[in-house]
């Protein structure tokens, strides 16, 4: 009975180093995937290749910031014509006056 | 086995599976902090990377903003500026309608008759000399052929003498007149639409601050 017992906590032990183990293996593997990933994209932005990515956010970001400047040009556009009938009246009088010798 | 002896037998075998499962569940607990730790290192390295790559294409990067955007802003300049124009454009075009009425004799404040005068003793003035020839349309030069006396005399008070002569052919203007001394060697456009041309290149910027589109 005792050395069965003492079996299942040996076994218990052994399981529990192999997931460590295994968690440390995976963690060194992706670590090290990072790594040379970073330094192959680094490289290769360096001799600007792989950089396709990146252009196409900035373009696409761009596109959009252009979308919003554009709109908001129309809107000022349009207000800028957005002009009292007293206004334009002040205006004509002004060329009209000046048209006109006194 | 008593039934004492059985009780004691249950508890150790429970204790050492829940010693086991223990043991089991920290194993897991760890492995499951490493592989975290390994994400956050992951991370951080990507980030560097990325922070790194942007340093090195940032210029491309601006360069494809600028390009974009930039071309955008000119784009939006331009329709500001041909709204503008438009604006200023309604003015002039309206300016240039009260102008026909008023030479037409169809405003109520305005003479054009003293107007059409004005315009000659201004004219004559800048010319100077003693004889001038006058160029107007078919209507103004009835008018002042029928009235050259009296356009003769306030002439001569201004600049001292003149004699006035017509064009036979009248010309295809809204009013006023174009004025030029016997040898041809000075002309003076005094016509309405030269005026509103003339007032249109300096009044512009106060035109747009009373619109208050500057």
């Amino acid at each position: 009975m005792g050395e069965r017992l003492q079996r299942l906590l040996d076994g218990a032990e052994k399981e529990a180093e192999v997931k460590v183990a295994d968690a440390e293996k995976s963690a060194e593997e992706m670590v090290a995937k990072a790594k040379t990933d970073s330094e192959r994209r680094r490289s290769m932005a360096q001799r600007g290749y792989g950089i396709d990515e990146l252009l196409k956010e900035a373009e696409e970001d761009a596109k959009k910031e252009a979308k919003k400047l554009i709109k908001d040009f129309t809107k000022k556009a349009e207000t800028v014509k957005e002009v009292s009938e007293d206004k334009m009246e002040e205006a004509v009088a002004l060329v009209l006056g000046e048209v006109i010798p006194s | 086995m008593s039934s004492k002896s059985l009780d004691l037998e249950t508890q150790l075998i429970e204790r050492i599976i829940k010693q086991r499962n223990d043991r089991i569940a920290k194993a897991e607990e760890n492995a499951n902090k490493i592989i975290k730790s390994a994400e956050e290192e992951v991370e951080r390295i990507k980030k560097e990377s990325e922070a790194q790559i942007l340093s090195l294409v940032g210029s491309d990067l601006r360069a494809v903003r600028d390009r974009i955007v930039g071309s955008a802003e000119l784009e939006g300049r331009k329709m500001m500026m041909l709204s503008r124009q438009e604006l200023l454009s309604q003015v002039f075009d309206e300016s240039k309608k009260r102008l026909a009425e008023v030479a037409e004799g169809k405003d109520k404040v305005i003479d054009y008759k003293e107007v059409l005068v004005k315009l000659i003793l201004e004219t004559a003035s800048g010319i100077g000399g003693e004889e001038f020839i006058i160029s107007a349309n078919k209507r103004d030069l009835a008018y002042l052929k029928k009235n050259l006396k009296s356009i003769q005399k306030q002439v001569s008070d201004v600049v001292g003498s003149g004699e006035i002569k017509f064009d036979a052919e009248p010309i295809d203007v809204m009013g006023g007149i174009v004025m030029r001394n016997s040898d041809g060697s000075k002309t003076f456009h005094n016509t309405l639409e030269g005026r509103l041309v003339n007032v249109r290149g300096r009044l512009q910027a106060d035109v747009g601050k009373i619109l208050e589109v500057i």
